[in-house]
């Protein structure tokens, strides 16, 4: 053997890798003029199941038409891609429970990675996800927002919003409702909405958000804070004062814009549902001003995408899933999440761009806000628990 | 929270309406051409309000023949039915749909939990099905009546309302003497959603509360009198909201002067091709206390007789329903699509009567225990009914056992009326007999079932005869306490009355008032030779309802007739 047939047999494996390698990103290289059909289990295509929390359905759908217009392969086989979607506290206990069994998870928050990741290993031991490229990792990201009349909003907080929370406790105690705050009579009762904690992420995003506001701080939340009675009394004049807890904050947000005033004076969703188009329809269909309100600490909802590191996912899932999570982090995947108002978790993608429709530009009249003035610290899970247990054991929901 | 409670109220209620099936109108798969052989036919229950919607749309879905995961070509078979009653169809596995979209979501919790606690646990459907169209509950009034009452400059709300049937006042008080006492209407609460919302508006109103409504305050005994007064405006209930709007919009202001509707009804009260003879505008008012939604949720059921293919299918449908361009087809029908990028334009304008930037303010939905609490109340507080039951006992009464059937159901007609209520029934063949005079029904409840169990069959039918002397005797009754009804049951052509029919429906007919007594008629048996247009003819005139029955169905018939009162 000498060097040279080396050299050749080496330039033909590295050459057949490249074109493995195209074949499995691109799709098939090359001209065949005599197609042969796929034979045998090789042409069936991977199917992966992603359960995803239902507020980003549009652009994932989007996304998703787009990467499978690729002809994105595993080992030679075409991916399928089966979307599912699920409230983000529903989808993570179901797994829990073993009642649903998807390739991927992709709820609204980190908070729910942690805790499903948590119960798992309660429940099985080990962990349910990967650590590494295969980890979770954010797809985009938004801000927990409150929707409100702007009318209502004056009269809500007529010196600027300094007192947040506690001009809404105020208010929703308030036994004379708009009126005893100098509002209109007929607007009725203060009402206010936001989704079950048990069911929903922006549920428990809204508890945590009231809890740094009532003892004004932006870390630190800690067992004792809830434990706390007065803390628990002033919580109870808010919750008890919720009418509905929704389970899935999309469909919130488009009760909102359905319903109108009459069913909520203010909500507790996400940024993007309200740039989708959402706020200007319930302005349109109700024919009056509305805006978007930023606690002063906030929470990001950073839409992990995590593959399930379990026994139904299959080496050709997890590597066709690993795709498709490229292909979202991918600038022009993150660009168009833009469009669908959230923003990219891609720091070098930018959130305003001169694209008149990008909504960030479009809804400034409706107080959409580049910077998010301060991010609030993520309470531990033990910590969400408690809030958790004491949510249920106050049967707010009734 | 309350949404928990309230289903169980929709059980109690629910567990009422088992066998109300067809509401007699021949309601059916009406306009729809037959599945090809070799289709996979869905199947869909739905609330009946939105009928006009789905015909036109699902016509359009078959006619586009789309393949299922199988390969053959899905056709929709839709029915239009009772929300409450289409549950109990599907709970009892006496009707196996893909798809169930009952008028409002407070029926889905309590259908779940009842077929978990039937099926092992097992769910009946997966998560919160969307939301097809919306429309919200309102006071539906002709507009200058409306405009006698101050709208739309002072907003009119349910207080208004009970203030003016409980003191008495007719329309002379608001300077129109020729328009008559205040007539209202509602449907029947055990039966309707909008009969329902009705009853909890008005005690509402009698407590001047909007929210947080206890049983304390429904026990109040100025509560009881507040709902008795305003239910004596009541011209009769009924299943159907519907029919209310038929009724009110066909035969007009001298019928009804409002009536609790949806709010589609009142834009489709605008459509000429339907009302081309209705007399005055109609307005819906949204009762400035606050009112409720009805959201017509679409619910593929995840039952064994839905296997994967049946259910994508199913899913085909609803995704096409959900879709823009039949979205923005249901507003041709005067519903609010639930699609949040649509806006609402016409015909949802003032020239059709509605509002689109209302209802600002809702009621919320009581706790099951306070919302079974004023079910009772309203029980004890409802417009009590004067009945006289008309019975065809001829000798074709024999005939498939068409008497022994008819004797069943009347049994089953009279367990549902109450001790105080007035009933009467005359036997007729070639003569007219008095099987029980008109009284309360308490003290003779039992001797009036013996009776009816030990009739028989014999002689010719005299008809029209038998139906004027009853409806002249009734009519000497007061007008104002008592909902005033006749049933007729019949299975021949008449062949001994004197009267001819053109005499009858004149005499009917001259009393238009919502008020005026009804004649229900009932065409019965199969293959008789019952004057089915005569029947219609008498049940028109008085403003009632007609049924066509053979024997099988005739419980039914007697059932849905008790809903009007």
């Amino acid at each position: 053997m000498t060097r040279l047939s080396q050299i050749i047999s080496a330039g033909y494996l590295g050459l057949a890798l490249v074109l493995i390698l195209i074949t499995l990103f691109i799709g098939p290289v090359g001209a065949a003029p005599f197609q042969l059909p796929m034979l045998g289990p090789a042409g069936e295509p991977v199917v992966i199941s992603v359960a995803y929390g239902t507020e980003k359905k549009a652009w994932l759908n989007e996304a998703a038409e787009r990467f499978l217009a690729t002809n994105p392969r595993v080992r030679g086989r075409p991916i399928e891609i089966n979307l599912q979607g699920i409230g983000s506290r529903e989808m993570v206990t179901r797994i829990a429970q073993g009642d649903l069994m998807p390739t991927v998870v992709s709820p609204a928050s980190s908070i729910q990675i942690e805790l499903l990741r948590d119960d798992w290993k309660t429940r099985y031991g080990g962990d349910i996800y990967y650590s590494g490229a295969d980890g979770p990792q954010p797809l985009v990201l938004t801000p927990l927002v409150l929707v409100m009349w702007e009318e209502r909003a004056q009269v809500l907080w007529p010196n600027g919003s300094a007192e947040f929370w506690d001009s809404i406790h105020d208010a929703l105690a308030n036994e004379e409702g708009w009126k005893g705050l100098g509002g209109d009579e007929n607007w009725g009762f203060v009402k206010f909405g936001h989704t079950s904690p048990e069911t929903s992420n922006s549920g428990i995003q809204t508890l945590v958000l009231l809890s740094y506001g009532y003892y004004d701080k932006t870390s630190g939340l800690a067992s004792g804070d809830i434990t706390n009675a007065e803390f628990q009394q002033w919580l109870d004049a808010i919750e008890n004062s919720v009418q509905e807890f929704g389970d899935s904050t999309g469909t919130f947000m488009t009760n909102m814009v359905n319903f109108g005033p009459g069913k909520y004076d203010f909500v507790a969703v996400y940024e993007s549902l309200a740039l989708d188009g959402s706020i200007e329809n319930a302005r349109g269909k109700w024919g009056q001003p509305i805006r978007i309100y930023y606690p002063p600490g906030n929470i990001l909802s950073d839409h992990p995408y995590a593959i399930l590191n379990a026994e139904w996912v299959t080496p050709e899932e997890r590597e066709a899933a690993a795709l498709f999570r490229d292909f979202l982090l991918a600038p022009d995947t993150q660009a168009l999440a833009l469009q669908y108002g959230f923003r990219p978790a891609d720091p070098s993608v930018p959130i305003v761009t001169d694209d008149p429709n990008n909504p960030f530009n479009k809804y400034k009249d409706y107080g959409v806000q580049i910077d998010i003035p301060q991010i609030v610290e993520t309470p531990s899970a033990s910590v969400l628990n408690e809030l958790l247990n004491l949510w249920r054991r106050k049967n707010y929901q009734r | 929270m309350r949404r928990i409670s309230f289903f169980i109220l929709v059980a109690l209620v629910g567990a009422l309406l088992a066998a109300c099936g067809d509401d007699g109108n021949g309601n059916g798969n009406g306009g729809q051409s037959a599945a090809p052989s070799s289709a996979l036919v869905v199947k869909m229950l739905y609330g009946s309000e939105k009928e006009s919607w789905i015909e036109a749309v699902t016509a359009d879905f078959n006619a586009r023949q789309l393949e299922s995961t199988g390969g053959r070509p899905i056709f929709v078979e839709a029915e239009p039915a009772g929300s409450a009653d289409s549950m109990e169809r599907i709970l009892s596995g006496q009707d196996q749909p893909a798809i169930w979209s009952p008028a409002s979501s407070i029926l889905l919790p309590i259908a779940n939990q009842r077929w978990a606690s039937d099926n092992g646990g097992a769910k009946l459907f997966d998560g919160t099905p969307p939301a097809l169209v919306l429309s919200p509950v309102v006071i539906a009034m002709w507009q200058p009546m409306a405009e006698a009452l101050g709208w739309p400059q002072t907003p009119i709300g349910w207080g208004d309302i009970a203030d003016l049937t409980r003191s008495n006042q007719t329309w002379a008080d608001f300077g129109h003497p020729e328009w008559g006492p205040f007539q209202f209407g509602h449907t029947h609460p055990d039966y309707s959603n909008s009969g329902i919302t009705s009853i909890l508006a008005t005690v509402y109103a009698a407590t001047g509360k909007t929210r947080d409504l206890t049983i304390t305050d429904v026990q109040q005994p100025d509560v009881a009198e507040f709902l008795a007064d305003v239910e004596r405006s009541i011209i009769h209930y009924g299943e159907s909201t519907g029919f209310f709007g038929r009724q009110m919009f066909n035969r007009g202001p001298s019928y009804l002067s409002a009536a609790v509707l949806y709010e589609n009804l009142v834009v489709e009260s605008y459509d000429q091709t339907t009302y081309p003879n209705r007399p005055l505008p109609v307005v819906a008012i949204y009762p400035k206390e606050g009112t409720f939604w009805s959201d017509h949720p679409c619910v593929v059921l995840d039952a064994p007789w839905v296997d994967a293919e049946l259910s994508a299918a199913a899913e085909t449908y609803r995704e096409f329903l959900l879709a823009t361009e039949q979205q923005q087809q249901a507003l041709q029908f005067g519903f609010r699509p639930s699609d949040p990028s649509i806006s609402i334009i016409a015909p949802l304008t003032a020239e059709n009567g509605v509002d689109p930037n209302q209802p600002q303010t809702l009621l919320e939905v009581p706790d099951a225990e306070v919302t079974q609490a004023i079910r009772e109340l309203w029980g004890q507080n409802k417009k009590r009914v004067e009945v006289q039951v008309l019975l065809d006992v001829s000798g074709s009464m024999n005939d498939e056992g068409r008497l022994v059937q008819a004797k069943r159901a009347l049994r089953s007609f009279i367990e549902q009326l109450s001790d105080e209520d007035s009933l009467g029934i005359i036997v007729f063949s070639s003569d007219a007999n008095e099987l029980t005079p008109l009284g309360p029904l308490g003290a003779k409840r039992e001797e009036v079932l013996q009776r009816v169990d030990n009739l028989f069959a014999n002689g010719n039918t005299r008809l029209i005869d038998t139906v004027f002397e009853a409806y002249q005797q009734m009519n000497l009754l007061p007008s104002d306490e008592r909902i005033r009804a006749i049933v007729v049951l019949s299975d021949g052509a008449d062949n001994r009355s004197e009267n001819t029919s053109q005499q009858l429906t004149q005499l009917l007919s001259a009393n238009s008032e919502g008020r005026s007594i009804k004649v229900f008629t009932i065409a019965y048996g199969t293959g008789s030779d019952v004057d089915t247009d005569l029947m219609r003819d008498i049940a028109d005139a008085s403003g009632a309802k007609t049924y066509t029955s053979d024997p099988t169905r005739i419980e039914q018939v007697y059932r849905d007739i008790a809903t009007f009162f």
